[in-house]
């Protein structure tokens, strides 16, 4: 084919301008040590790389996140362990008071102390935490959960508790709200609560009670009867007979699927109530301790009186206490969610910047090879142009 | 002898000329669209001397220049499809490097406000967790902002090149009209054409290729017609159609490219392909209003859905929560060049429907039909366009009235000019309405095993939202509200009350009851950050499969994928315009060894001519010699 000089030499010059630019570019892409050096280099790269920044910038929150609720749900699990210790000393009071040696004075001296503890334990459930926040309100962080009022403590919070993202579309409670831990005990042994009847006049005392037959339970309220005969006798709210034996001393009494027994000698007339379990809040129950260990033990009845009441409070403090250890497994099963979550944040984490790392950095033995490549090409280029150029029939004439 | 003469003397004229030739060839070897040009040799007519015929020389007939007309017109093609690629693949790699620049671009902004929630969330109490949510409200909207701004200057920047390129191709034109008349004159009279002439007006004929696609065809009186887009005529022989800008009538920031000819003006904007010109125009169309209504839409979607959830909560103060983004509304226009007289109006129903296209309405004399401007797809509405039953489609709503005439149309900008407008409409962190602004509790001496699970505000404006209700459970399954009539009940059913939806989970005991009531003290309450953080995380956008953030990284693939495509073409039309450039050049270009073997040629011939003359003189000479 012919040639024109003009293209002849200005062909290879176009070349040695492309090579520049390559020359140029994988200079570049090896001073800032990315690859990409705009996302039309590798849209789908550019694309994929969007997203993983995403996840590094998500796990910085997830990670502040975690550490708040950390510390809010550690100050609830302090403050449930001081609850824990109350509780346990309120145990051993009541166990001291159900001594038959203890006269009046010594059972004042333990009731001081219950009330005092009891006055302990409402300090630890209106706790702040150090930014002023009431640990047990629920949302309702500004106002004071639990007061006195004529002689119950009320609840002035809510029932909410706050969920917070601590990994990847895992949202964890931060604590509970006061209702739930104070408040809401469930009374008895957990399916009824015994009580002797105010009038009771002989020394009947009900031991706890248990549930044999949960199908057979309705969660109705019953009493048990004496009569003058020497039996027992079951009836219901509307005052039907539902069963009916012999009383013996520390005998079964069974019916509609539960057991209870009575020791000690009733006289007719008086009678034990079996109450469906409700719920029962922690104050409450310190303050039938101490009213309880307050009450006057002239006679029989009255020392049956104080003992039936005195096992009923026992067993509602047994209950009181597994209630607040549920609580704390849930806060310690939290914060271990929580290790959990930033424990598979880290291992992600690396593999996230290896994978960033592919996508984005270069390849210095790849980008350094190519560079030492396009610069023999170049030369190459340029020595050949250079002998080129100079050829000319003309220098001949 | 005479003839000897005459010969010598024909060889002698014949070879300056093609010297002449030769050395205007080396002399323009550098001149850019230089034809090269061969002088033709043919014999001269013999004369009969006696019973011989003898030749007398040689006669030059014309100096020609060497050219392929096909292979210039398929170098100019060539040209035209590079020198449109170039344009565009520049242009679109400008839009690709502003969207995905090294602080992470639109998808960064959208995952910090996130962030930014969820740390509210974490601490609805903190004025700091709010503050930081309001500086990272600013940041997203700024980042929009300033990614739009930079597109409407790209716009700007855009449309002064098209003025540039018009105003060039309209004295390209000019100048070939006159081109055209000089060489029809020069053949008229004398029968031939001045080749630089035709030099000439094959360099303007290269550089009009260069600024916009364009067909020739050359007529017997040596002049040239000139057709761009579909067959409109830029050059008829010696006159010009005048090419230029005109305002678009739909659009008060464009202009839209015209050919006037006998006083009408045709707007040929959508039929310009190829070249400078054709790069602008389909950067701008297919790069830079799509950018700008994806961008817009991200605004609108995010402005949307904050707000719907914002409304919905209430501040520290107890407030009910405010809009917290403000964004440009959809715009309806109705071109002046309609014949009928319209109103219309557009305003946004759904932002999850959205589409992120223009649309055009246009009035076929019984009804309106909707076009998508991108795909060009019809598009089917619901209603009738009155104030009643507007059109419905694609998350707008469209009312017209007025009296269309046939053709007349309304274009639709849903996003557009979505960003500009945007601003924070929050200025202190209390008014971050992170809580709902109704609680449910269930009453302590609750005996069954229901709890509350969920609480959610469906009618912010309902006048009695806030006000304290009691919810009993004469039975496990039956429920009265606030003293209303017992109606029956399930675990997990929905309980709407006072714009507002319940949902008790487990079995309640008879007698069990629940309050839902105001939540003004709960300032520890974060639900309402919760949702905000779900919403923004949600599939807002195409009917609810994509997120934003989502849609902020396929922007900045899809714009990343046109300009990579439009770099790779580039660069495999380029090699196409070189090759072609080499062929043409192979055939016109100059060679210089070719001419320096010329000028020998040329030179001896020329020599061995002045010999023959110089013969003759001597064979003269010789024969008065003998006579005297």
């Amino acid at each position: 084919m012919r040639i024109s000089t003009l293209n002849f030499l200005q062909a290879p010059v176009d070349s040695l301008n492309k090579l520049q630019s390559e020359l140029q570019r994988t200079q570049a892409q090896v001073a800032s040590g990315t690859k990409l050096l705009t996302p039309a280099d590798d849209p789908v790269a550019a694309g994929r790389i969007q997203e993983l920044e995403r996840w590094k910038l998500a796990a910085t929150q997830q990670q502040r996140n975690g550490d708040i609720v950390a510390s809010r749900l550690s100050l609830q699990e302090t403050a449930l362990a001081d609850v824990t210790d109350i509780l346990q000393r309120m145990q051993e009071l009541t166990v001291q008071g159900g001594n038959g040696t203890y006269d009046e004075t010594p059972r004042r001296m333990l009731a001081a102390e219950v009330r005092s503890r009891a006055e302990q334990l409402l300090q630890v459930a209106n706790r702040r935490t150090p930014s002023g926040e009431y640990v047990f309100a629920g949302a309702s962080i500004g106002t004071v959960p639990f007061a006195r009022q004529g002689g119950a403590v009320r609840y002035a919070g809510d029932d909410l508790s706050r969920l917070v993202e601590v990994g990847p579309g895992q949202r964890v409670a931060d604590g509970f709200p006061g209702s739930d831990v104070f408040m809401r005990v469930p009374a008895g042994n957990g399916d009824f609560a015994l009580r002797a009847g105010t009038a009771n006049a002989g020394t009947g005392i009900v031991g706890v009670g248990s549930l044999v037959d949960p199908t057979a339970w309705d969660d109705q309220p019953y009493r048990v009867l004496f009569m003058a005969d020497g039996s027992w006798e079951a009836r219901d709210a509307a005052d039907a007979l539902v069963a009916s034996a012999a009383y013996r001393p520390g005998a079964a009494i069974e019916f509609r699927g539960i057991r209870l027994s009575v020791t000690g000698a009733p006289v007719p007339g008086d009678q034990f109530h079996i109450d469906p379990a409700g719920s029962e809040d922690m104050f409450a129950t310190l303050e039938r301790l101490a009213d309880a260990l307050e009450a006057p033990m002239g006679s029989p009845a009255q020392r049956a009186a104080s003992g039936n009441e005195l096992g009923a409070v026992l067993t509602q403090l047994g209950q009181t206490l597994e209630h607040v250890s549920n609580a704390r497994s849930v806060l310690g099963t939290r914060l271990t969610a929580i290790d959990d979550a930033a424990a598979s944040r880290a291992a992600l984490e690396e593999d996230v910047v290896a994978n960033l790392s592919k996508l984005r950095d270069t390849d210095y033995s790849e980008a350094l090879t190519r560079l030492n490549l396009q610069l023999t090409g170049l030369q190459a280029a340029q020595q050949s142009y250079a002998k080129l150029a100079r050829l000319s029939l003309f220098d001949y004439l | 002898m005479s003839n000897l003469f005459v010969t010598g003397l024909s060889g002698l004229q014949a070879f300056q000329r093609a010297l002449d030739a030769t050395s205007q060839n080396i002399a323009n070897s550098n001149t850019e669209g230089y034809v090269r040009q061969r002088a033709d040799f043919s014999t001269r007519e013999s004369s009969l001397v006696g019973d011989v015929w003898l030749g007398s020389g040689v006669a030059v007939g014309r100096v020609r220049r060497v050219v392929n007309e096909f292979l210039a017109d398929q170098s100019r093609t060539a040209q035209s499809s590079a020198a449109r690629l170039e344009v565009f693949a520049n242009q679109s790699a400008r839009v690709t490097n502003l969207l995905g620049n090294a602080s992470g671009g639109l998808s960064s902004s959208l995952q910090r406000l996130q962030n930014a929630i969820e740390g509210v969330a974490a601490e609805p109490a903190s004025i700091a967790a709010r503050q930081v949510m309001l500086g990272e409200l600013e940041g997203a909207v700024t980042q929009l902002r300033s990614i739009d701004g930079r597109l409407r200057e790209f716009e700007s920047e855009t449309n002064g090149q098209i003025e540039a390129e018009v105003s060039t191709i309209d004295g390209l034109a000019s100048g070939l009209a006159a081109m055209n008349r000089e060489i029809a004159a020069a053949k008229a009279s004398t029968g031939g054409v001045p080749n630089e002439l035709m030099d000439e007006r094959d360099r303007l004929l290269d550089k009009l290729a260069s600024k916009v696609a364009v067909r020739f065809v050359p007529t017997d009186n040596g002049s040239v017609n000139v057709f761009v887009g579909q067959g409109q005529p830029l050059v008829l022989g010696e006159v010009a159609g005048r090419f230029g800008l005109q305002q678009d009538p739909a659009d008060g920031t464009r202009k839209r490219v015209v050919l006037r000819s006998d006083g009408t003006a045709f707007d040929i904007t959508a039929s310009l392909t190829g070249g400078a010109l054709g790069g602008l125009v389909d950067f701008r169309g297919q790069v830079l209003d799509s950018t700008r209504n994806e961008v817009g839409r991200i605004a609108t979607v995010l402005a949307a859905a904050l707000n719907d959830q914002h409304v919905k909560g209430i501040d520290l103060t107890g407030a009910p929560g405010v809009a917290l983004l403000s964004a440009g509304a959809p715009q309806a226009i109705v071109p002046s060049t309609n014949d009928g007289a319209l109103t219309a109006g557009v305003t946004l129903t759904d932002p999850r429907a959205l589409t992120g296209a223009d649309y055009q309405l246009s009035w076929s004399g019984t009804a309106w039909a909707a076009r998508r401007l991108d795909t060009g797809a019809t598009v089917p509405m619901a209603g009738n366009g009155s104030s009643g039953s507007p059109f419905v489609f694609d998350g707008l709503s469209v009312e017209v009235s007025g009296m269309p005439a046939v053709g007349d149309r309304v274009l639709l900008r849903p996003t557009r000019e979505a960003v500009q407008s945007m601003a924070v409409q929050v200025g202190t962190p209390a008014r971050i309405a992170a809580a709902l602004p109704v609680r449910a509790n269930a009453a302590v001496g609750n005996t069954g095993a229901a709890s509350v699970s969920a609480l959610e505000v469906q009618d912010p404006a309902h006048p009695d939202l806030r006000d304290a209700v009691s919810l009993s459970f004469p039975t496990a399954t039956t429920v009265s509200i606030d003293g209303g009539p017992v109606q029956p009940w399930a675990p997990g059913q929905a309980i709407d009350h006072n714009g507002w939806r319940l949902r008790i989970a487990g079995q309640p005991a008879a007698g069990d009851a629940f309050m839902v009531g105001d939540n003004g003290g709960g300032r520890g309450d974060n639900r309402n950050a919760l949702q905000l953080s779900e919403t923004l995380r949600g599939p807002l956008l195409e009917s609810g499969t994509v997120s934003l953030a989502d849609a902020a990284t396929r922007l900045v693939s899809g714009v990343g994928n046109i300009t990579q495509q439009a770099e790779r073409n580039q660069e495999v039309q380029q090699l196409v315009h070189q090759e072609s450039v080499k062929q043409r050049l192979s055939i016109s270009g100059v060679n210089l060894d070719e001419e320096a073997a010329n000028l020998l040629r040329y030179q001896q011939a020329y020599q061995a001519s002045a010999q023959v003359i110089r013969a003759a003189n001597e064979v003269f000479r010789m024969l008065i010699d003998v006579v005297r």
